[in-house]
């Protein structure tokens, strides 16, 4: 997820129809959520709690690539969702553009949009809230210019179809787009300005704890590790919030992929993007948070995982042990041994050894240094485990006592 | 359909005030909660149109070429009642697969002083799209403007100040309904269903008038992208594609291109290209290939395989 900013707004797009739109209130000045407007009745019979939550950030700056945005919903396949704009920390002019657009939709998807109004917190923020006021089983987190293709939602519904619970994750396409205003057009106007390419097909579970291969716009997240597990994005975060809340969520509840193509990740030439909004600094400073996060939390992987980190650590050599490391291991364990030969334990109970060699007619303990690493680890063992250690071990804890005791006496 | 002996010239705008507009699509076998929802785009842009005073009405024509009708009545009746702006809704269902280009002749209106948008059935339109595909009419020269799809935009080549174009694509495509009656249409004996488009842009190109793409006016296609990236055509697509590309440059005056092309043909290992090969030294052995136009080459184009200047082609 980006900040990514086309550096236009215009917000002739929104005039003309907004006969529907209810006031919007003020600000909220508080810091609470505020949800201000339901723009149109859902008809009778229509589904309460739809498939998915599509949850938009916005600030009201962007309503040209917005209506975009807006356009591609209206032209899904499968329309069982609704529609969360989450207007965080937006001028009242500018909710005021955001209410008409909404309002110039068709009745069919605008009666499933809501305006939820945010006057606090980070980027972070509007997605908590997003997700509190959902009603669906699965989120989707857009930004306001991201646009997806007509499949999206079915495909989405499809694969939580198979995988219920699971966090889904699907290709993305880039784009680099600019704006564009001919002598006959009566606005600004979308152009591309490169081909679409998909970079690296597939998901890589491994990859991604490391870094982030996946754009918002190709992941959907189970609402019921929201609400019941409570995993929830982490307001700390400046950036790589998506990521960090895609691996808790995936690496708790599994993670199910597909192939499909299902948005279009669009990068604005001379526009502002993430990497320029935040340092250097505070990025690395939020991945260490993230590590972090990753290295304290028990982790389920997806099937085939085993498999694929045996192959890496075979590939890089990792599987066994090099011969350096195989001769310190040795080193140690043969130290170890000869510290418990050397303790008064083990030489004090020499004798009953001895008997019980005679008796049972066993050998006498090879030199340490012919035995292998395996040999000296199970001797080890042995020893701890043997009759006369443990035989030591209880005559100590008796003679302890009994000194215990003696002391007390005297102090008396 | 033929052409009217109506005279147009280019020296003058088709529009002045505000016009009634015709929608025409073509179905086969699409979905009828698809097709609600585009009418329900068409609706909700012609009412912003009127509104606005670039409309006085609109009608929409549903031309069914599917095995059993899908724009039946009772799905007519649906549109209606659920119509806030557009004035007349009509479905014909042909009984037959007539191809897009005959099936728009036989939808287009006999008497309209208007303009006409032709659409895909997959295609919703933005609130003002008909606003904007309008706009450009009331100038003089302009004879088609198109829409920009998205989420994938063509990648043909159009002027950033102007945006004149080589040609527009079907999906969605605004043209003087008057243009339209003038040029016979969509050349529906030469093109099943592929470039009926492109000849036709031609064929307005070669009249005078220009092609406009507009970048604002913005129109959902439901059209995906694979994860490899290229798109796995079907028997049936690769054979109409490759009697279009042999017709296109039959017509279009490049006999080199119809030998090269004949060429590749015989040698494919694919029947369906084997076989457009065939049918088409069939019909210039019956003599009943469309005239060649355009001998100088002022309005056709053919570059790699494209009709005209691609972006960002390697």
């Amino acid at each position: 997820m980006s900040s990514r900013k086309a550096p236009l707004e215009d917000s002739s797009l929104a005039s003309g129809v907004n006969s529907d739109a209810q006031p919007v209130q003020n600000l909220d000045s508080s810091g609470a959520t505020q949800d201000v407007s339901i723009l149109a009745s859902p008809p009778e019979g229509a589904a309460s709690t739809p498939f998915l939550s599509i949850v938009i950030r916005t600030q009201g700056t962007r309503i040209l690539e917005f209506s975009e945005t807006l356009l591609s919903l209206n032209g899904q396949t499968c329309q069982d969702f609704e529609v969360l704009v989450m207007a965080h920390k937006v001028a009242h002019e500018n909710l005021q553009i955001i209410v008409q657009l909404i309002a110039g939709l068709p009745d069919a998807l605008r009666w499933r949009t809501r305006l939820i109004q945010i006057s606090h917190g980070n980027r972070t923020t509007p997605l908590n809230a997003g997700f509190e006021a959902a009603r669906g089983e699965y989120a989707y987190i857009l930004d306001d210019d991201d646009i997806v293709f007509g499949h999206c939602v079915e495909t989405w519904k499809n694969l939580a179809a198979v995988k219920p619970g699971q966090v889904l994750r699907s290709n993305v396409a880039r784009q680099d787009v600019g704006v564009v205003v001919t002598s006959h057009s009566g606005r600004q106007g979308i152009t591309i300005q490169s081909a679409l390419s998909i970079g690296r097909p597939g998901f890589n579970v491994f990859a991604h704890l490391i870094h982030n291969e996946t754009p918002v716009l190709g992941m959907a997240f189970p609402l019921a590790a929201f609400r019941d597990l409570g995993i929830r994005c982490d307001e700390d975060l400046t950036t790589a919030e998506d990521w960090d809340l895609f691996m808790r969520m995936g690496l708790t509840c599994g993670f199910t992929a597909s192939m499909e193509v299902l948005g279009i990740y669009r990068r604005w030439r001379n526009g502002i993007n993430s990497l320029a909004v935040h340092p250097p600094a505070e990025w690395t400073s939020n991945l260490n948070h993230i590590y972090a996060k990753f290295d304290k939390m028990p982790i389920m992987l997806p099937p085939g995982a085993a498999r694929l980190i045996r192959e890496r650590l075979e590939l890089r050599g990792l599987a066994f042990p090099t011969s350096v490391e195989a001769a310190t291991e040795i080193e140690q364990l043969r130290r170890d041994v000869e510290i418990l030969f050397a303790t008064t334990t083990w030489r004090i109970t020499a004798p009953l050894r001895a008997v019980g060699r005679c008796l049972l007619f066993q050998a006498k303990l090879p030199s340490l240094d012919t035995l292998s690493a395996d040999e000296l680890y199970q001797l080890k063992i042995e020893i701890y485990n043997s009759t006369s250690w443990r035989l030591a071990q209880t005559l100590y804890r008796v003679l302890h006592r009994l000194l215990l005791k003696t002391n007390r006496a005297i102090n008396y | 359909m033929t052409g009217t002996t109506r005279t147009l010239t280019p020296d003058r705008p088709f529009i002045r005030e505000p016009v009634p507009l015709h929608v025409q699509t073509v179905v086969y076998n699409n979905d009828r909660a698809a097709l609600a929802r585009s009418f329900e785009s068409i609706d909700r842009a012609v009412r912003r149109a009127i509104e606005t005073e670039h409309l006085v009405a609109a009608s929409v024509a549903y031309g069914d070429c599917s095995p059993e009708a899908i724009v039946d009545d009772l799905f007519i009746d649906e549109l209606r009642a659920c119509a806030s702006a557009v004035n007349t809704v009509r479905g014909v269902f042909f009984n037959a697969n007539l191809g897009t280009s005959r099936a728009h002749n036989r939808l287009i209106p006999e008497k309209h002083n208007g303009l006409t948008l032709i659409m895909n059935p997959d295609v919703v339109l933005a609130p003002d799209a008909i606003i904007e595909l309008i706009r450009p009419f009331r100038e003089a020269g302009i004879g088609i403007t198109e829409a920009r799809q998205l989420p994938i935009e063509h990648l043909k080549d159009y002027d950033h100040d102007t945006g004149e174009t080589s040609w527009a694509s079907g999906a969605a495509m605004m043209i003087p309904t008057a243009l339209y009656q003038a040029l016979g249409g969509f050349d529906e004996e030469s093109f099943f269903l592929y470039c009926d488009d492109v000849d036709l842009s031609w064929r307005v190109r070669l009249a005078g008038y220009k092609i406009i793409f507009q970048p604002s006016a913005a129109a959902f296609h439901d059209k995906r992208l694979p994860p490899s990236g290229s798109v796995l055509a079907s028997d049936a697509e690769r054979y109409y594609s490759a009697e279009a590309a042999l017709l296109m440059a039959h017509k279009w005056s490049r006999p080199d291109l119809v030998r090269q092309q004949l060429h590749t043909f015989s040698a494919s290992p694919r029947a369906e290209y084997r076989r457009a090969m065939e049918v088409f030294l069939e019909r210039r052995a019956s003599g009943t290939l469309p005239m060649p136009l355009d001998p100088e080459h002022r309005v056709g184009q053919f570059l790699d395989g494209n009709y005209g200047v691609h972006r960002f082609v390697k």
